[in-house]
């Protein structure tokens, strides 16, 4: 537990987890919202939460990294709710990159598919598919059981085929 | 959902993966990191507000109940006597001290007048206390007295009041002293006053 007698030792233990976390949260955060600078405004948010109440943020890198992946998520939740019809919809067509490459529009693809789904089943697809954790560790970053985990990947992988892989849709099984 | 199609998946999403983008910048990573840190501090003002109001509070709160207690303790305002009697003929011997009650101060005696022993007190003492003319004070039930004191309803304060010996041939005497130490002898004819 983050405890400051005086506000001081909060504030070293806020600033070293904020050095240990933040790229992990970014890349994160960069995966599950298609835009950047939603990306550096959801991590800020997150570790602001943290900074108002220091005594949530259990002990340990393991459980710290956890505390921060689900506040990050409820975050992402909270404005995915905020936004129900931009997300309900398949988003607008960005505009066009002067020189388009294959791997942007797939990039572009990829995140549109992705922010369609639900906040937390994003997030375990996520963190499973592109970050690799197992499911063990999706179910303890996220706070569900593994039987939930498996079930929005479930889920998941098969919103994002109809999606990403239009011709193997009679496929799924 | 065959392992191919999976397989498949992955790629596209890898594919698409933003992760290989350049992350935070120093600038954006010093100023996130000052705005975060700077978010600590103020719990910590809070925190010492929080105890500062509440003794606040707490003091107020003291206050308006001892002022409250003082208030209802605070006997009711002595109205000043109607009158005070002086006595010119000579009086009877003053009667033995009476015990004050605890809460009453002692009857002083004033030395220039003396009176006569009380006699043993009526069987029936006075329900009412016997007042000087013009008293417009209404009846007070108060619970039966003492046989040694009478209380005065236009002086409350008075401590102790003697019974007047009664004398049928001498007019009735009524003594009391007042907080101040003042004390007052009435002295009451025989004959009913009309």
């Amino acid at each position: 537990m983050i405890v400051g007698d005086a506000g001081r030792p909060a504030a070293e233990r806020l600033a070293g987890l904020f050095d240990s976390h933040h790229e992990r949260l970014f890349r994160l955060a960069r995966r599950l919202c298609g835009d950047r600078e939603e990306a550096r405004d959801l991590v800020q948010e997150t570790f602001l939460r943290a900074a108002r109440k220091p005594g949530a943020v259990p002990e340990g890198r393991s459980s710290e990294e956890a505390w921060l992946v689900r506040a990050l998520v409820n975050l992402c939740r909270d404005r995915f709710r905020r936004s129900e019809v931009r997300s309900r919809v398949a988003p607008e067509p960005g505009p066009e990159p002067a020189h388009p490459e294959a791997a942007a529009i797939a990039r572009v693809t990829v995140q549109a598919a992705l922010a369609r789904l639900a906040p937390r089943r994003r997030a375990a697809v996520v963190l499973h598919e592109l970050e690799g954790v197992p499911v063990s560790g999706v179910a303890r970053l996220l706070g569900v059981t593994e039987v939930t985990v498996r079930w929005h990947l479930l889920v998941a992988r098969r919103e994002l085929a109809q999606a990403l892989l239009p011709d193997r849709e009679g496929e799924t099984s | 959902m065959n392992e191919s199609i999976r397989q498949r998946l992955r790629a596209a999403l890898r594919r698409g993966d933003p992760a290989d983008e350049p992350g935070l910048t120093t600038e954006e990573v010093q100023g996130m990191r000052r705005t975060v840190l700077s978010a600590v501090e103020e719990p910590g003002r809070r925190r010492f507000l929080v105890p500062v109001l509440a003794t606040a509070a707490a003091a107020v709160v003291l206050t308006l109940t001892v002022a409250l207690a003082l208030w209802r303790s605070h006997p009711r305002q002595i109205a000043p006597p109607e009158r005070i009697v002086t006595v010119d003929k000579p009086l009877p011997t003053p009667s033995p001290p009476i015990p004050p009650s605890p809460s009453v101060p002692p009857v002083h005696r004033a030395p220039e007048a003396p009176v006569e022993p009380p006699k043993p007190p009526d069987p029936a003492p006075p329900s009412e206390p016997v007042r000087p003319r013009g008293s417009e004070r209404p009846r007070q039930k108060r619970p039966a007295p003492r046989a040694e004191e009478v209380r005065l309803a236009s002086a409350p304060n008075v401590p102790s009041v003697a019974e007047a010996p009664e004398e049928e041939p001498q007019p009735r005497q009524i003594q009391f002293s007042t907080p101040g130490g003042t004390r007052v002898l009435w002295t009451l004819a025989s004959e009913p006053i009309l």
